[in-house]
């Protein structure tokens, strides 16, 4: 208790102490006056008796401070007057803390910034209870030549049932739909058709309301009077209807039929990502279930405790054969020719998918940013630490202890590195807001960044490092223990007495870092560079592009529909060609529109007359369907030059047939009667209809024409192209209101600019493009400044030296080849191990890159030229001014 | 001071202040050092100002109170005043204290024997 007490007050002493200051120095001169007085009255004279009275005390100094070290914690006291100390020693060498502050605090911004992103997006688990334990399930499926596949219906129910190391396994498709809102027209929603069992999966929570559970699917599907359930996203329900209380029992008209909202998920609740706005109830159809017509279903399982990934897989494996004869199409031979093959991985990985590796990637150049911006430092704390030997032999003198020295040392290194460890937070900050604001790559998970305790905890961690690592080097310059003597400072001191710990080392850091950086962020501007000059196939000036919908009960007036659109858009001002396809280039999805044309499976693209002439993309041969063109071949379709190639090699395309076939090889038959097979009546010039990275895209364009060219597919999502006169999104507003106009049923989806959509194709290459360039400027920069900095302190050090040299007879050349050699040794070492680091290191990026090899010789060239030429551009002009030292000051300068 | 004057011996000074304010009552810095150098017959060399960091620590640990006051020469001076709980350490201090010089002299005595 007493312990306890004493505790208390000492911390009231720490608090009250100016107080408590006053009080006793008031009780002290009490006593020395009554002191005084006593001996006053024994006789002595006034000055003998205050003597006496001071010498009966014995040192008041001594007692203030003995009174101090009891009253609060002393070494408390001790730290906040070294830190009020260092503060001091700071603030004379402005130019210095500035300098390190700015320096650090870029480094660590910069790596606290990737650090976050890295952290919650790749190593905390997802927002998931146990998310550990979820699982994507997919297969491979060699035989059908697609890289991957999801579930068929008869595989779900074959897997729900047998498969003993999932807990429970969930099944949903992504889709866009049509959701009418009463008064406001129409509008497109995200929509995931979501089976019973996928929330249980996830053990997710409902905000307001109740999620679906196995009862809800009972009903069944075929009961045309019962209303499907919905689930709603929180951003959804907030944004679209206002926060409505009683939103649970309402009736939202989707795709024209009614749909009874059950439930609102929570706000931080993303599945399968962030674009899904409404959850509607599904069950795989019992009755038509198959074994493998369509893989239509994606997969997330829960797996058994104990259970892991891959023994997951090898029991799907295991089990996938006895699905043979269940399905009346799971037959050997079928089974053979899919060659089908479970695959079952984390669903985190599935859901940050290649970021992780775009993530680690920006990590390692931030570390090396980080290092050199300490080596950068550390060039500055050693010059410091000499520049203050003279301090430090005034200071022994006095009697500084060697510990004392070093504490100070200490103290003032951590006083900056906390500083700059706090700006290098608000930093980052900063930079989190960006990316997260103004990031061109969609990340996943964003939502959930934000400077943490995490972040706060590796920013003071480095603060003590670096505060150990610059505090331990300036004590080392001194030597240990401290013994620095006042005649050895100072007059005839010459050469650079540099020890092992002097400047080089660390300018051989940052050289060789510098161009490892520099060689990253060469590769990856050429990458970028590659990728604006590939050849697009059309030009994106001036395209606005409009996502719109048609109702499926119109589907058979899609074509006078589409026509129509177009028409009223063309007649708009500002418009200068308009057409519409089914996506825009650079938007298609892997498996759209899966037909046989020749072996491989080839996407479809329908497109209005007018599409190509509108986008520029160029006729290679035959017909164009230019608007108003009249073409007079059977089922006309025109193909990829891609495609041309490989189905008549060395052959002229045009006039050729060619069929879509069924996934088995059979002909396409509707009502009974084989299709009749399309006519080539032209061949397109190649474009990147997925990506900018891949070969280009074979695929059959098919036309929306009178008589219809494709009888079975009715598509029911085009896109708009429209070229403009002027900026493209200005007439977003007129193209709504001209869809609205032709039927209110339609359905308006994205509106982007199609210069946009070539920007966003090519945004990881941008992002991790831009910040390692940001990275690699930062860097060459210190070098050089740091190469300048260590040569002029040579320079300056050596002075007299030089002065002496120079009266005896050198001349200005000498001198400088004398101070620039010293220090190019250690700018050359730093190239060699620059380039070997650089070639060891740049393999990390060959996934990102594109057109170019990651040790493109000609780069690492380039680069190191261009770092060795700064570098001894920077020695030279310290050198110079080296040389213009006049003699007789240089021998009487004094430091 | 002379040199056959003897230091104060760590960790005793507390006590002396302690039985001198349980013997006087309230008093303030000087009159506690005056009277410890008086009851010691002028043969403690009793640093006054080691008084105060004492007295800091005895109030720390609540066996004494202090208050500012007038002196009796008209001076605001901080009287010390023993606690109850002061009271209470002092009995038992002083027992210990008693305890263990009483061991100490019986060894004294055990030498005068042998001798």
């Amino acid at each position: 208790v007493t312990r306890l007490r004493v505790l208390l007050s000492r911390v009231r002493g720490m608090v009250r102490a100016r107080d408590l200051d006053r009080d006793l120095r008031q009780e002290i001169a009490g006593h020395l006056d009554e002191a005084t007085e006593d001996y006053l009255r024994q006789g002595l004279c006034p000055a003998e008796a205050r003597r006496a009275a001071l010498r009966n005390f014995g040192g008041v100094a001594q007692a203030e401070e003995a009174y101090r070290d009891a009253r609060a914690f002393v070494w408390l006291d001790h730290l906040r007057r070294d830190v009020r100390h260092g503060l001091r020693a700071l603030r004379h060498s402005a130019g210095f803390s500035l300098v390190v502050l700015a320096v650090l605090a870029i480094g660590t911004g910069a790596i606290i910034s990737v650090f976050v992103l890295l952290n919650t997006i790749v190593l905390q688990p997802l927002p998931f209870p146990q998310s550990d334990r979820l699982v994507v399930v997919k297969h491979s499926a060699p035989g059908l030549n697609v890289d991957e596949v999801g579930l068929s219906s008869g595989l779900y129910f074959h897997y729900s049932q047998h498969a003993q190391s999932l807990e429970s396994l969930g099944v949903y498709t992504e889709n866009v739909l049509n959701l009418r809102v009463p008064g406001a027209g129409t509008e497109r929603v995200h929509v995931t058709f979501a089976g019973a069992a996928l929330f249980q999966v996830l053990r997710a929570r409902p905000a307001l309301g109740r999620l679906f559970t196995e009862e809800d699917g009972r009903p069944g599907f075929m009961n045309m009077r019962w209303t499907i359930p919905i689930l709603l996203a929180h951003d959804f329900w907030v944004g679209r209807l206002g926060r409505d209380p009683d939103v649970v029992g309402r009736i939202l008209t989707i795709n024209e039929n009614p749909r009874r909202v059950i439930g609102v998920l929570p706000e931080e609740f993303a599945f399968p990502d962030r674009h899904t706005q409404i959850w509607m109830l599904v069950e795989p159809p019992r009755v038509t279930a198959n074994f493998a017509r369509v893989f239509n279903w994606s997969a997330v399982a829960r797996l058994h405790p104990g259970a892991t990934p891959a023994s997951a897989q090898a029991e799907l494996r295991h089990i996938l054969p006895q699905i043979e004869g269940v399905y009346t199409d799971a037959t050997p031979e079928r089974m053979a020719e899919v060659g089908l093959s479970p695959v079952v991985v984390p669903l985190k990985s599935a859901v940050i998918g290649d970021v992780a590796h775009l993530l680690w990637t920006l990590f390692g150049g931030m570390a090396l940013l980080l290092v050199i911006a300490c080596a950068n430092a550390a060039g500055l704390f050693v010059v410091r630490a000499e520049h203050r030997r003279r301090e430090i032999a005034v200071r022994q003198a006095l009697g500084a202890h060697s510990h004392h020295v070093a504490r100070m040392f200490f103290t003032e290194a951590l006083v900056l590195t906390t500083a700059a460890s706090a700006l290098g937070l608000l930093l980052a900050q900063g930079l989190l807001r960006g990316v997260v604001a103004f990031s061109p790559v969609e990340l996943p998970r964003t939502v959930e960044i934000a400077l943490d305790g995490v972040a706060v905890t590796l920013a003071a961690g480095l603060a003590v490092l670096m505060a150990a690592f610059y505090g331990a080097l300036s004590v080392r310059r001194q030597g240990w223990p401290v013994t620095v003597s006042l005649l050895s400072v100072g007059h005839w001191a010459t050469g650079k007495r540099a020890g092992p710990w002097g400047r080089d080392p660390f300018i051989v850091v940052q050289v060789a870092l510098a161009l490892t950086l520099m060689a990253g962020s060469a590769l990856m501007v050429k990458t970028y560079r590659n990728l604006s000059q590939s050849e697009l196939g059309f030009s994106a000036d001036r395209v606005l592009t409009v996502e719109f919908g048609l109702p499926s009960r119109k589907a058979a007036q899609h074509a006078r529909i589409y026509h129509d659109v177009v028409e009223r858009v063309r007649r708009l001002p500002g418009v200068e060609r308009a057409s519409a396809a089914s996506f825009v280039p650079l938007t298609a999805s892997e498996d759209v529109f899966p037909v046989q044309g020749g072996a491989t499976p080839v996407p479809f693209k329908f497109f209005l007359p007018g599409y190509f002439e509108t986008m520029a993309t160029p006729i290679l041969d035959g017909e164009s369907f230019a608007a108003g063109e009249r073409v007079t071949a059977p089922y006309p379709v025109l193909v990829s030059a891609a495609l041309a190639r490989r189905l008549y090699p060395g052959d002229r395309a045009v006039g050729k047939a060619v069929r879509r076939l069924n996934e088995d090889g059979s002909i396409v038959e509707l009502n009974a009667v084989p299709v009749p097979a399309f006519t080539i009546v032209g061949v397109v010039g190649d474009i990147g209809e997925t990506t900018l990275r891949r070969d280009p895209t074979e695929i059959v364009y098919v036309p929306v024409i009178e008589p219809r060219v494709e009888q079975s597919i009715t598509p029911t999502n085009m896109t708009l192209a429209i070229r403009t006169h002027v900026e493209p999104l200005a007439l977003s507003a007129a193209v709504r209101k001209a869809i609205e106009a032709v039927d209110p049923g339609l359905s308006v989806g994205r509106v982007r600019s199609m210069d946009s959509i070539v920007r966003s194709a090519r945004a990881r290459e941008t992002f991790v493009g831009a910040l390692l360039l940001l990275a690699a400027a930062v860097s060459l920069f210190l070098g050089v400044v740091g190469i300048y900095g260590s040569v002029a302190h040579v320079v300056t050090s050596r002075t007299r030296e030089i002065g002496i040299r120079m009266a005896l007879g050198a001349r200005r050349a000498d001198v400088v080849r004398m101070v620039v050699t010293g220090s190019m040794w250690a700018v050359l070492a730093g190239a060699v191990l620059g380039v070997a680091v650089a070639l060891a290191g740049t393999g990390m990026l060959s996934a990102l890159l594109f057109g170019v090899e990651p040790r493109d010789p000609v780069i690492f060239l380039a680069v190191t030229g261009v770092l060795l030429s700064a570098a001894i551009a920077a020695a030279l002009l310290a050198g110079w001014r080296a040389a213009r030292v006049a003699p007789l000051l240089a021998m009487r300068s004094d430091c | 001071m002379s040199p056959d004057k003897q230091d104060v011996l760590y960790g005793t000074l507390g006590l002396m202040v302690l039985k001198t304010l349980e013997a006087l009552g309230p008093l303030h810095g000087y009159r506690i050092a005056r009277r410890i150098e008086q009851i010691s017959g002028n043969e403690l060399a009793l640093n006054q100002g080691t008084l105060y960091p004492a007295l800091l620590k005895l109030e720390q640990a609540a066996w004494i109170a202090s208050a500012w006051k007038e002196s009796e020469s008209g001076r605001r001076v901080k009287v010390y005043a023993l606690t109850k709980a002061g009271r209470q350490h002092l009995r038992t201090e002083e027992a210990a204290w008693q305890h263990a010089t009483g061991i100490v002299a019986r060894f004294f005595k055990i030498q005068e024997d042998v001798s």
